[in-house]
């Protein structure tokens, strides 16, 4: 047996038939033995029946006219406002401002990694490509190419830097067949 | 359209999508009346009622392409409709807010359809439409969305669902909650006019 509190959850599912059996059976026997759930049951039912029998509202007779009227005007405000415009930025897609940000940026990294590459003293080649130049350079060459590193050595470069100032080995590696010899290590690289 | 009658709603709003306005009048003569129906019982005033209607079937037309078939198009134009009556309640009580104004929609005159049955009602102690009506009205909005949508445009649990955006089972109880409450407020009325 159900109490009242549970009769009022289920009262419409009961009433649109959407309960199981079991459930069913248990609401009609407290509704048999409770007049005043009983009541309440009957009352919204009532109520229900009511609004389905509600007089049917129908719109005016100029109804269609008045939504033509109302498409075309507001599609004539649509072509008006269109020609009225010329530039205006809310044309532009979106997403053509993120792709011209996008392009900024590469363009920017691409000239700031050039700057980089082209006068920073401290950035070496890595170890092995070092070595590749070394075996490839000819031996006039070999006392101006710095030092071979150790890690350690690379890590504090201000060291290096210093010995640089020193020789003349600035000035080889900006030779055009120096940094050919580069290109070629890094590509077998 | 001759054969218009026998397509779907789905597949009237795909020839449309196309091109074919013919499409668009079937919608409207098939919907003016049931979503005129469904704003009146909404707003209780049928100038607006016709002016949702009317903007629902604008922006149909307008946001044709928008309509995709995963929900089914009946459910779709009545969350548009039902979207815009809620948009002019709430311009509604914001006026009402401005102006200090204390006539609200349930203290107005309100031009109720004439119904025969009513007087009959009376004699059998049912509640008639016009009592109803304002009770619904009084009741909170999300109450009377599914109230309507379920009891007078008779729409199932699932669609009721898709247009008020909620798990079913929310939809269940608020629709039990919804006819508990107007039947509460109904017998408060019928105690007002007692006294009085």
């Amino acid at each position: 047996m159900i109490s009242c509190y549970q009769f009022k959850t289920i009262i419409s599912q009961y009433m649109d038939k959407d309960i199981s059996f079991q459930g069913r059976k248990s609401f009609e026997e407290h509704m048999d033995g409770c007049p005043g759930c009983k009541q309440l049951y009957q009352s919204i039912l009532s109520t229900k029946n009511s609004m389905l029998q509600f007089a049917e509202m129908r719109v005016s007779e100029n109804f269609l006219g008045d939504l033509r009227t109302k498409i075309l005007a507001e599609r004539n405000a649509r072509i008006e406002a269109s020609l009225n415009k010329g530039f205006s930025l809310n044309r532009i897609p979106s997403f053509a401002y993120g792709f011209a940000a996008a392009l900024v940026a590469v363009i920017i990294g691409f000239y700031l990694l050039e700057f980089q590459t082209g006068s920073s003293p401290a950035q070496m080649p890595p170890r092995i490509v070092q070595e590749k130049i070394q075996q490839k350079t000819p031996d006039s060459e070999n006392s101006r190419t710095p030092p071979l590193m150790s890690r350690g050595q690379y890590a504090n470069s201000e060291n290096y830097t210093d010995s640089l100032e020193h020789s003349d080995s600035q000035n080889a590696r900006t030779r055009p067949d120096f940094q050919n010899n580069i290109k070629t290590v890094k590509k077998e690289y | 359209m001759k054969d218009s009658f026998k397509l779907t709603d789905e597949e009237l709003i795909r020839r449309f999508q196309a091109g074919d306005e013919t499409a668009f009048e079937e919608i409207v003569n098939r919907y003016k009346n049931r979503l005129m129906n469904f704003a009146y019982r909404f707003v209780l005033d049928r100038e607006e009622a016709e002016d949702i209607v009317q903007d629902t079937f604008l922006k149909v037309y307008q946001n044709r392409y928008a309509y995709k078939e995963i929900a089914k198009f009946s459910t779709w134009i009545y969350t548009i409709t039902a979207n815009l009556a809620k948009t002019i309640l709430r311009k509604r009580r914001n006026r009402k807010l401005f102006f200090f104004s204390r006539l609200g929609p349930e203290d107005k005159d309100m031009d109720f359809p004439s119904n025969e049955r009513d007087a009959q009602s009376k004699i059998e102690g049912k509640f008639d439409e016009q009592t109803i009506q304002k009770a619904i009205i009084k009741l909170p909005e999300h109450f009377r969305t599914a109230i309507i949508l379920r009891d007078i445009q008779e729409l199932s649990y699932e669609e009721i669902s898709n247009i008020i955006n909620a798990p079913l089972g929310t939809v269940k109880s608020r629709i039990n909650r919804a006819r508990l409450k107007l039947r509460e407020d109904l017998q408060e009325m019928r105690g007002n006019e007692k006294i009085n």
